[in-house]
């Protein structure tokens, strides 16, 4: 038997699947431990191939194969449509078993990004893969998708799994921040005493490290909380300068959670230095759950945030970013505006903040209410905070809508109006037929927009303002800014 | 270069940044005894688009651990036998190939190889990452098979904290010989397993052909799951390394890097529809 003809005749690139349909593999886009995913000749295809590996006879082999195969069978039944997550849609029969699934083309895994955005640290040019990559706010923006991919998964009673920046990929192109999750072997039923105990190191949950668990619900949100964490700050929130400096055996007692995480509020025994500032890339809401899942959630799963609730906070940071003049790179509003990765400070009238409250008419508030409650009790109640806020930033057009900002619904809702921050002013321009109202603080004069209407920049003085999106005799959402 | 250093190095600007969190505005610089001219307001307003204003702070972000990975290469005469230093060298390549393209956010795969032939050991390439190591030059066979000398440059590198720091993954020892070592191999070889930091390494060896000295070669090895690897031609090398690549990639993604994994050399793939998914 000569070498030669049986290296070249190593060539073979050719699946077929259980119809009979024929697929070139013409490139590898990922290898986990049970296989390879390939891209084929088709667009929007891919081929996964099963690779067992450790298993030392053909038995040993075949068992393995077969378990595979009953994983992959119980998977094609789970419901799955719908969801950007590459799942099995035919088995691969030969020569090799795997299973062909859907795919976006134009995609690129965040551990990518992540590797770009370390790669300008270790050649001198710093932060600049990091905003190269998106910045923060593209981030966020990828970060709330995923977050709503997964909430929907759960809301399915499912568990992914083995959540890790290999499996999540993104938009090449900056413009757009699609997910798609592939590696879909270990979506499972979230039941709480699966014994399934995938894991990517960095990523998998203490409880899983520790034997304790299989995979479910909580440890996907683990899971994701580091990846998001990661992402954000370029740091690992179990790895302080202690961890990062000492023997890997204290990196295994640290992912096993028998150490405090690097943001403790009181415990700095673990903090860090290194990677980007949580002041700089974490807003308080985001603070708070890390702080949820990191710090209560290390031991008692339950605690940890639920995917539904980082979706809902991502989404909303989304909103408070400004873009930096300057450099470029995207960060949250402060009333300084200076860019914390340039110190540029911006230009004071490019960005307005805008602040949503809910108004509640004192006629609809006093209804069944004793007469001996005062007025001036009631009139406080008239206004609440929803805690939510956006940036609004020049050239940037911003539609209110007639629903709370970020509500599930919020998509759909109907247009009311459409605010620009321009060189002369702030415009604003109601949509057809609705009706919003301008209330100014300081005569609590309320004039109705009727038309595309202007505040001139001359006239901003430091007063509170608030547009009205609806009648003042009914419900409805009101935007408070200062001008 | 040492690892620590560099990481000194990062610190140090960061710590200097933090002390100075903006560029400084220039101030106009007076002689004394000129009237004070108030300074026109435009030189010190940051101004939008002002190049000096978009200089990026300077912050540090962690470094992965090293993995590292050392080959001791025999290159004695017979090595020139039967292709097996062109199979070496393919498999050698190969192997620094696939390092390069894995991914290095929890551990920097790392190479050096140390050949020994002719009349001493060397480093034929000095422990670097694997990912910025230029293309390999050609290993050639030539003269005796100075083993012992290899284990003292090889024992010599694992004690130097500069270049293998604590915080490093377990090292790959990795041994391929295919003769008899004809200096003093023996006591070398106990002080590389006796010494401390080096006897964590992960020892693996293969013997290749009749002629080597399995009975010494056999005690190299330290990890349960591999004993020695005996091979008896090209294809076997390019099996051995295969597997030596694998079981290093594995660490540095999929598991726990610092635990003992299944090491398998794979059996040769004789059918002709194996899938081929190595690709360029």
């Amino acid at each position: 038997m000569s070498q030669v003809t049986s290296e070249s005749s190593r060539k073979n690139r050719t699946v077929v699947d259980q119809h009979g349909q024929r697929y070139e593999l013409t490139g590898r886009i990922g290898a986990g431990g049970q296989g390879v995913v390939c891209t084929t000749n088709y667009p929007n295809v891919l081929v996964k191939v099963a690779q067992v590996a450790g298993a030392r006879t053909p038995e040993q082999k075949r068992e393995k194969l077969a378990d595979w195969l009953g994983k992959i069978r119980r998977l094609m039944r789970q419901p799955l449509e719908g969801l950007p997550i590459a799942h099995p849609q035919a088995l691969i029969v030969e020569p090799q078993p795997g299973y062909v699934m859907e795919w976006m083309d134009g995609l690129i895994p965040i551990a990518d990004l992540l590797q770009t955005a370390f790669d300008t640290f270790m050649s001198d040019d710093g932060i600049e893969g990091y905003i190269k990559t998106g910045g923060l706010q593209r981030r966020l923006q990828i970060l709330a998708r995923l977050a709503w991919v997964l909430a929907e998964l759960h809301g399915r009673g499912l568990a992914y799994g083995d959540l890790s920046p290999a499996n999540v990929f993104v938009s090449q192109s900056l413009e757009y921040a699609e997910v798609w999750l592939i590696d879909a072997d270990n979506i499972s039923s979230q039941s709480r005493d699966s014994h399934q105990g995938v894991f990517t190191p960095d990523y998998g949950a203490p409880e899983i490290l520790r034997g304790e668990s299989g995979i479910n619900t909580f440890t996907d949100s683990w899971s994701f909380a580091v990846l998001a964490y990661r992402f954000l700050t370029l740091a690992h929130p179990l790895k302080g300068d202690r961890v990062l400096d000492g023997e890997p055996e204290l990196e295994e007692t640290a992912l096993r959670g028998e150490l405090p995480w690097v943001d403790h509020p009181t415990d700095r025994s673990n903090a860090r230095t290194l990677g980007l500032p949580s002041a700089i890339t974490l807003n308080t809401p985001l603070k708070k759950l890390f702080e949820q899942c990191f710090n209560a959630g290390l031991h008692d799963p339950g605690q940890r945030p639920s995917l539904s609730e980082w979706a809902d906070v991502l989404t909303d940071a989304i909103g408070h970013c400004v873009q930096c003049a300057s450099c470029d790179s995207t960060f949250f509003y402060t009333k300084t505006l200076e860019c914390p990765f340039c110190g540029h400070l911006q230009n004071q009238e490019t960005a307005l903040l805008l602040r949503e409250y809910r108004y509640m008419p004192l006629a609809l508030l006093s209804e069944g209410l004793s007469d001996d409650i005062p007025e001036s009790l009631i009139r406080k109640e008239c206004w609440s905070r929803t805690g939510k806020a956006i940036v609004l930033q020049s050239m940037t057009p911003l539609e209110l809508k007639s629903l709370p900002l970020n509500t599930s619904l919020y998509a759909d809702a109907s247009l009311l109006c459409t605010l620009q921050l321009k060189e002369d002013g702030l415009w604003i321009a109601p949509a057809n037929h609705t009706k919003i109202f301008l209330q100014r603080a300081a005569d609590d004069k309320v004039l109705p927009i009727k038309r595309n209407q202007r505040l001139k920049s001359a006239s901003r003085s430091e007063t509170s303002f608030w547009l009205h999106l609806g009648l003042i005799e009914e419900e409805h959402v009101v935007w408070r800014f200062v001008w | 270069m040492g690892f620590a250093k560099y990481q000194e190095d990062i610190v140090s600007r960061f710590v200097n940044d933090t002390l100075m969190h903006q560029p400084s505005v220039p101030v106009s610089r007076q002689r004394p005894g000129t009237a004070t001219a108030p300074t026109p307001p435009t030189a010190s307003q940051p101004q939008k688009g002002n190049p000096k204003m978009s200089s990026l702070k300077k912050f540090a972000v962690p470094t992965p651990r090293p993995l590292p990975v050392i080959i001791l290469a025999d290159v004695s005469g017979s090595m020139s036998e039967d292709g097996k230093i062109e199979a070496l060298n393919a498999a050698l390549k190969d192997m620094i190939k696939t390092f390069t393209k894995e991914s290095r956010l929890r551990a920097e795969i790392q190479v050096g190889v140390i050949t020994f032939g002719g009349e001493a050991a060397q480093w034929h390439l000095p422990l670097a990452a694997a990912h910025s190591v230029p293309d390999l030059t050609e290993l050639t066979a030539d003269g005796m098979t100075p083993m012992g000398a290899a284990f003292s440059l090889a024992l010599e590198l694992l004690e130097d904290k500069d270049r293998i720091p604590s915080r490093a993954f377990r090292p790959v020892l990795v041994l391929l010989s295919d003769g008899q070592p004809n200096d003093d191999w023996e006591g070398p070889f106990q002080a590389l397993c006796a010494s401390e930091r080096a006897q964590k390494a992960t020892r693996l060896a293969m013997a290749i052909g009749a002629d080597a000295d399995e009975d010494m070669l056999r005690d190299f090895p330290n990890h349960i799951e591999a004993p020695l690897f005996k091979g008896h031609n090209a294809r076997d090398i390019y099996r051995f390394l295969k597997a030596v690549t694998m079981t290093v990639t594995k660490r540095s993604t999929d598991t726990d890097p610092n635990q003992e994994d299944v090491f398998v050399v794979l059996p040769p793939d004789d059918d002709d529809k194996i899938l081929d998914l190595d690709f360029d």
